[in-house]
């Protein structure tokens, strides 16, 4: 059985680039493996056809000069680093992509895999951008159209056997890693937020039968070893799409601990404010900052806006604007 | 005129002041029918603007991805395009009243990234001058800007929203998604203006909606002539036009003037530059904070721009008012694949790249520009292809970065400067080794 | 800088026998480093350098020079606080504590009724709102660039040739203020030249900036709210143009700090006021 430590350093490999041990070993059975963007992607599908759904991100880029060369410098950095990848190859690994319109940005991303990557497989799902349950429908035929067309690219139909075994198997990892993350309501939390993050994300870079153990024995350890320091203040870490647990790292080494990364579970998690990061040029996650704040601000609740690059460390602005915010909070 | 209640803001009077002065400059003038028939209808746009203030019939707001004729069927409701004000303001108003409209949204909390048009927007809703919406309606089109600008306007008013999602491709399914929408807004819409749905009406709507596209294609057609007999300017204000007044008689007639002033200046063999030099498609956001901007263009450069993408108008807008369920269709069509900047961005980049190498082809242009208005993310990450598109047909392309609505970003003087220099070191050179 | 005491000011919540505390505040910033002692009440010695590439160092020069100043020996000191952008680099502070905080803290102890600090630095400017003693409430800070803050000032005053410390004088000689487009340095700077270069008087331009300076502020401030008073902190404020271009945006009259009080000082001052806090405690 590995420990904490020996896991958590794990997952910090394989989420520090494109390329991972489990991948390259998955790659080597002659098994397949398709990227994909954002987290609308049914898991369970791919995985009934024996294809690995692999999270599609932008670490492991040192430079995004090649995609800024299409995409411009007023995209969002995150499309800008993960395009860089797959346009000097490092994501030649995937046997096929499958992107949707969460975004302009991720949008015209799309139209360069299309056109200059060239995967063998590609597909764009049109998820509706508007939040209401009269429009779901066109969701789930959306689905049936990636299953469908999964299906013809791979030559193999998604069995009820195959779905159903695939759904335990999802539903396994998924309970191990909520178990985890719940850790965090514990005060103090036994798992950082720097920590938790990076389990959440390198589980989506894992496939499940390499995933499961690891995720088991980590859980068990941290029951056994308890919590760890008390924090200054507890965070919630909301907004958009974040993978870099580095970001929640320098939050943390003001004092504050992320002990959760949805505003919902502000109140479950006791935390004492909340910080809404949103990535540079991103509109979508613009509107709900604006929203956020005001609702918060109404409610009492203090909130910290912060904009930030990907793969950029926080600047001594933003480490000063955290500090002011905890000191803000009487912390 | 009945009292607007335009006296009540400061605002309003810029804007009503600037169309006025502009109606005086331009009325006696024949060789302005075209521009002559744009002023009346903002002019009407004002008193629309001022109106619900007075008559307290309900208002529905949205925003500039749709055109307005299923409000329109709701008998004494008042159609307002939430960008309205602060478009005027800008194209005749005064300036510095947008601008403090986009630095009251940043100061409200929305990041400077956000398109200034939708902060503008904002910021006037901000500010208390519109009148107050019984309801919103939206599409989450062209950007996501619209995404994060909508739901920040029916926060602050506290007006209820119905949203249209619009797809990424355009088909029989895609259309069918969007009317089914339309359909399920027509309740929302009669539920919160407590306003009737009129087909009758709707009907009469869709015709005039018809005929006005029908005139603009027209119109389209006589400025591909050599030389471009209209004047540049006068095409990007399409824009605010269409969506304020497609399916209205106003929109009929303007239409019909544009299309009739470029017909006639054309048999007369006018040009709308004497001594026409050079044919450019400008293919991105106009400069509306200066609108003399085009006519230093013309004097100085003898260049003109035949079609812009704001003035471009698509052939799949007719609608089809055979049944109820037809001209919902027809609707939906439009919303996908007919109002500009939703009909190019919002699907893959070919639709993008094609309507460029069409105009550039149509419109004889001798060299394509991307204004690049700086916060329109989906045209900046398209860029690399239009060069490489660009490239391949051997059009040069002018790339420059501003904002439509803000000087403060690029100043006038610059974008002429850019221009002045693209053209002599790059475009002339070039016509003439081809000659 | 002379010893300045402000004895009007003292609060009567204080601990019975502060007068003998002595304590100090460091403020490292992006553009000069600071130091104040304070005895009690009594604002015993300060001192103003400029920032280093070795931060470590500076705050060890400025507390050195400040102490000398007031005369006060070194292991007299029972707490330092370090503030500013190196505060984590001030080897000898006992805690550090972000600028934002102590500017509140350092304009409130000048001025009891304070709500709304603006603190207009070399690199940031930030608008901290205070409750009634002092605390941090909120606050905005700059996120364009260096548009609105001193920097832009210092890097434009170059290019003209001028002082920073002349800015203020040559705004208030005759001229209309011309419009400064651009929000941006590199530009502004071009634009500025032009300008001259057309014959714009000095005046004017000068006027322009500080107008554009106003209003990139006005925004941050608009956002966090202005309550009064409201009192205008770090080396910008000794600018008096860019003072009255603020008033004139904000509406608001800004609150002068008795006694000719060194603005610039006021983040040190906070830190050193902190200090004192947790010794009285
Ligand atoms: N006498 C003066 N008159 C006008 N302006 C001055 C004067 N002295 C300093 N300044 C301005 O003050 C600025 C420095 O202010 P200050 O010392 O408060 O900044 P800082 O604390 O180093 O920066 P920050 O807080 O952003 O990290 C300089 O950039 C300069 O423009
Ligand atoms: S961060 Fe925003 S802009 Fe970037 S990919 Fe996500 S939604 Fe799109
Ligand atoms: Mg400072």
């Amino acid at each position: 059985m590995k420990d904490k430590q020996e896991i958590l350093e794990i997952f910090g490999q394989v989420i520090s680039g494109p390329m991972n041990r489990y991948v390259s070993r998955w790659k080597d059975s002659g098994n397949k493996i398709v990227g994909y963007y954002c987290s609308y992607i049914p898991e369970e599908l791919f995985t009934a056809l024996g294809v690995f759904p692999y999270r599609i991100r932008g670490a492991g880029s040192k430079d995004s000069s090649v995609a800024d060369a299409y995409l411009s410098a007023r995209l969002c950095t995150f499309v800008r680093h993960s395009l860089a990848l797959a346009l000097s190859g490092e994501l030649d690994f995937l046997d096929g992509v499958v992107s949707l319109n969460s975004c302009d940005h991720i949008r015209r991303g799309f139209d360069l895999w299309k056109i200059k990557v060239k995967p063998k497989f590609s597909y764009f799902i049109s998820v509706p951008r508007v939040q209401d349950d009269r429009v779901l429908f066109w969701f789930e035929e959306e689905m049936e159209g990636l299953k469908k067309a999964l299906e013809d690219h791979f030559g193999k139909k998604v069995t009820p056997e195959g779905l159903s075994s695939a759904i335990t198997l999802h539903n396994r990892a998924r309970i191990l890693l909520k178990e985890l993350l719940d850790l965090r309501k514990m005060d103090p939390a036994p798992l950082s937020g720097a920590e938790a993050l990076t389990v959440s994300v390198a589980s989506q870079l894992i496939p499940e039968r390499d995933l499961i153990p690891l995720l088991e024995d980590l859980l068990a350890g941290l029951k056994k070893s308890g919590g760890g320091q008390p924090a200054r203040a507890r965070l919630v870490v909301a907004g958009g799409e974040l993978d870099e647990p580095q970001f929640i790292r320098n939050i943390e080494e003001q004092g504050g601990q992320v002990v959760a990364d949805d505003v919902c579970f502000a109140i479950r998690f006791k935390a004492d404010g909340i910080i809404f990061q949103r990535m540079k040029f991103c509109d979508i996650w613009a509107g709900e900052s604006h929203n956020m704040f005001w609702r918060m601000k109404k409610a009492g609740i203090p909130i910290l806006v912060l904009d930030r690059e990907y793969l950029v460390p926080a600047s001594g602005q933003v480490q000063t604007r955290v500090q002011a915010f905890l000191e803000s909070m009487g912390k | 005129m009945a009292i607007l209640g335009k006296e009540r803001f400061e605002d309003l009077e810029a804007i009503h002041e600037g169309i006025t002065g502009m109606l005086e400059i331009y009325k006696e003038d024949p060789a302005s029918r075209g521009l002559n028939a744009y002023f009346k209808a903002f002019s009407q746009l004002v008193e629309n603007l001022c109106r619900p203030f007075d008559d307290k019939q309900p208002v529905v707001w949205y925003n500039l991805g749709m055109s307005p004729e299923l409000i329109l069927a709701l008998e004494d409701v008042h159609n307002i395009p939430i960008e309205a004000y602060p478009a005027l303001q800008n194209i005749v108003g005064d300036v510095n009243f947008t601008l403090d409209y986009i630095d009251r949204a940043e100061a409200h909390g929305l990041p400077p990234e956000v398109c200034s048009v939708d902060k503008a927007g904002v910021g006037a809703v901000l500010k208390g001058i519109m009148p107050k919406p019984s309801c919103i309606l939206g599409v989450n089109t062209p950007c996501d800007s619209q995404l994060a600008a909508l739901p920040s306007v029916a926060e602050i008013a506290e007006a209820p929203m119905f949203l249209i999602d619009i797809p990424y491709l355009y088909g029989e399914r895609e259309v069918e998604y969007v009317a089914r929408q339309i359909r399920d807004a027509i309740p929302f819409l009669e539920k919160h203006t407590g306003r009737k749905f009129s087909w009758e009406r709707f009907r009469e709507i869709c015709l005039r909606a018809n005929r006005m596209s029908e005139n603009l294609l027209a119109w389209n057609e006589f400025r591909k002539a050599v030389p471009c007999p209209q004047i540049s300017k006068i095409i990007c204000l399409m824009v605010p036009l269409f969506i304020t007044f497609a399916g209205t008689e106003t929109g009929v007639v303007t239409a019909a003037e544009l299309a009739a002033e470029a017909r006639e200046r054309s048999e007369r063999g006018e040009a709308a530059v004497e001594g026409e030099k050079i044919r450019a498609v400008w293919y991105q956001d106009p400069v509306w904070f200066d609108l003399q901007f085009y006519d230093w263009m013309e004097s100085e450069l003898k260049m003109v721009i035949p079609m812009d993408l704001f003035g471009y108008h698509a052939p799949e807008g007719m609608i089809d008012v055979s049944s109820r369920e037809s001209m919902i269709r027809g609707l939906a069509h439009r919303f996908i694949r007919v109002m500009p900047m939703s009909r190019q961005f919002k699907g893959p980049i070919e639709w993008y790249l094609n309507d460029y190498l069409t105009l550039c082809r149509e419109y004889k242009a001798d060299f394509g520009i991307f204004a690049g208005h700086v916060a329109c993310k989906h045209a900046w990450g398209g860029l690399g292809l239009l060069k490489e598109k660009s490239r391949e047909i051997g059009m040069p392309l002018l790339v420059f970065e501003f904002d439509m609505f803000d000087p403060r970003v690029t100043p006038v003087e610059s974008i002429q400067d850019q221009i002045t220099q693209f053209v002599n070191n790059v475009v002339l050179p070039r016509m003439e080794s081809k000659k | 800088m002379t010893n300045c005491s402000i004895p009007s000011l003292q609060p009567e919540t204080r601990n019975p026998k502060p007068e003998t505390v002595i304590v100090a505040g460091v403020d490292i910033g992006s553009t000069t480093s600071k130091a104040v002692i304070l005895q009690g009440h009594r604002i015993a010695g300060t001192f103003i350098g400029p920032s280093s590439t070795n931060p470590t160092k500076t705050a060890e020069e400025v507390f050195r020079k400040a102490l000398e100043e007031a005369r006060i020996e070194r292991n007299e000191v029972r707490h330092i606080v370090g503030t500013g952008y190196g505060r984590a680099r001030v080897a000898f502070a006992n805690e550090n504590i972000s600028e934002i905080s102590c500017h509140g803290k350092g304009a409130h102890f000048l001025v009891p009724t304070v709500r709304t600090v603006i603190d207009i630095g070399g690199q940031d400017t930030k608008v901290i709102s205070v409750d009634a003693q002092g605390r941090l409430q909120d606050f905005g800070v700059n996120d364009k660039c260096a548009a609105g803050t001193g920097r832009f000032l210092d890097f434009i005053a170059g290019s003209l040739g001028l002082k920073v410390s002349d800015l203020g004088r040559h705004h208030f000689e005759t001229g209309e203020p011309v419009t400064i487009s651009h929000m941006c340095s590199v530009f502004a700077e071009s634009e500025v030249i032009n300008l001259i270069n057309e014959g714009a008087p000095l005046a004017s331009v000068v006027k322009g900036l500080h107008l554009s300076v106003a209003s990139r502020i006005n925004s941050i401030a608009r956002r966090v709210g202005l309550v009064p008073e409201v009192v205008i902190t770090g080396g910008v404020a000794k600018n008096p143009g860019v003072i009255k271009c603020l008033e004139e945006k904000l509406e608001v009259e800004l609150k002068s700090l008795p006694g000719d009080f060194d603005p610039q000082l006021i983040g040190a001052l906070g830190a050193a006021v902190i200090a004192a806090e947790k010794v009285n405690k």
